[in-house]
């Protein structure tokens, strides 16, 4: 176990007691990945939220099943992972993603503006294709900069799974936007 | 079942890939209330918290200790038995009966059958104590009087 991991123990093993500044310092130690996973689940900042402190309260009343000698952090990822695809599907999201209206403006011309529409939707629909964690783990990986080790650490999974599902999701999405990447260079 | 394999290198940045990806998914929000979002789970955990927090009954404060209390309980009565096995006992022969209290009395039937006066007409005596020492005290009594 690491530091943190021993931090994380002795954190829960006062949890357990009903300390609340113990539980408050736990929430936030792990608060903003929990809430970069949440974002990524979910696709909008309010849903993240509500699954944030959704997933704490469950974590609470489980804290009494977790292997205080294990990481604290993949067994309360995986609560909120859980949770965020059960809330996926069940929840009618508020949107999709929270992308700026003007992105597509912004002194584009209506041929240039269409082609990035088309591209950004063949893009969501070729990642929808990826398995569920793929989906996730390329999304911490390429646009919020996580390294495969944090990315492992926070689900659980060794550093090279990670680096494989990156591998596979790049090579599946290259193929899904290689004719529109050409055409939109030319 | 799963197909999953690793990759020992990191995959280098696509900057192209990771432009598009933010196009259509949205960078992470940067206005996050951090205290507030804190403040909110912190609130939500309280009640639970608080039933937590609340004193034990005494057989849950005990339940942590019964692990260890149990064998050392087991271990002090093995070895109060053993102490007990081991100390030795009186030799038959050398415990001294006072009788002389109620000897000669009639209260005490036994010890009048074997409470004979000494030398100095005392009565008191020393019986041995085996398994014929009443029978064989009675047969003297007897013998005593017959004489």
């Amino acid at each position: 176990m690491t530091s943190d991991d021993a931090v994380d123990a002795a954190l829960v093993g006062r949890v357990r007691g009903g300390d609340v500044d113990a539980y408050d310092e736990l929430v936030r130690r792990h608060m903003q990945r929990a809430h970069a996973v949440a974002f990524r689940l979910l696709g909008n900042r309010e849903d993240a939220e509500d699954l944030v402190q959704d997933a704490f309260i469950q974590a609470l009343d489980k804290i009494d099943s977790f292997d205080i000698e294990r990481p604290f952090a993949p067994w309360f990822f995986r609560i909120l992972t859980n949770r965020g695809l059960n809330m996926r599907q069940s929840r009618a999201l508020r949107a999709v993603s929270e992308i700026p209206d003007d992105t597509a403006s912004g002194g584009e011309s209506p041929e240039l503006s269409a082609e990035r529409e088309e591209l950004r939707t063949r893009l969501r629909e070729a990642v929808a294709t990826l398995p569920e964690r793929q989906q996730l783990i390329v999304q911490l990986f390429e646009i919020d900069g996580w390294t495969s080790a944090e990315v492992a650490a926070a689900l659980g999974i060794s550093d090279g799974t990670v680096r494989w599902h990156v591998h596979e999701a790049r090579r599946a999405l290259r193929a899904a936007l290689g004719p529109l990447r050409r055409q939109e260079q030319n | 079942m799963t197909d999953e394999r690793e990759i020992e290198i990191e995959p280098g940045p696509d900057p192209d890939l990771r432009a598009a990806l933010i196009d259509a998914f949205g960078e992470q929000p940067a206005d996050v209330d951090w205290a507030a979002l804190r403040a909110r789970a912190r609130s939500a955990a309280l009640f639970r918290l608080r039933a937590r927090s609340r004193v034990a009954p005494w057989w849950e404060q005990a339940r942590p200790w019964a692990r260890r209390i149990l064998p050392l309980g087991a271990l002090a009565a093995a070895a109060a038995l053993a102490l007990a096995m081991l100390t030795p006992r009186p030799s038959p022969g050398t415990a001294t009966l006072a009788s002389a209290v109620t000897a000669g009395t009639g209260a005490d039937p036994i010890a009048d059958a074997v409470a004979l006066p000494d030398a100095n007409g005392t009565l008191s005596v020393s019986v041995p104590v085996d398994d014929d020492w009443l029978w064989n005290a009675t047969a003297a009594a007897h013998a005593a009087e017959g004489r």
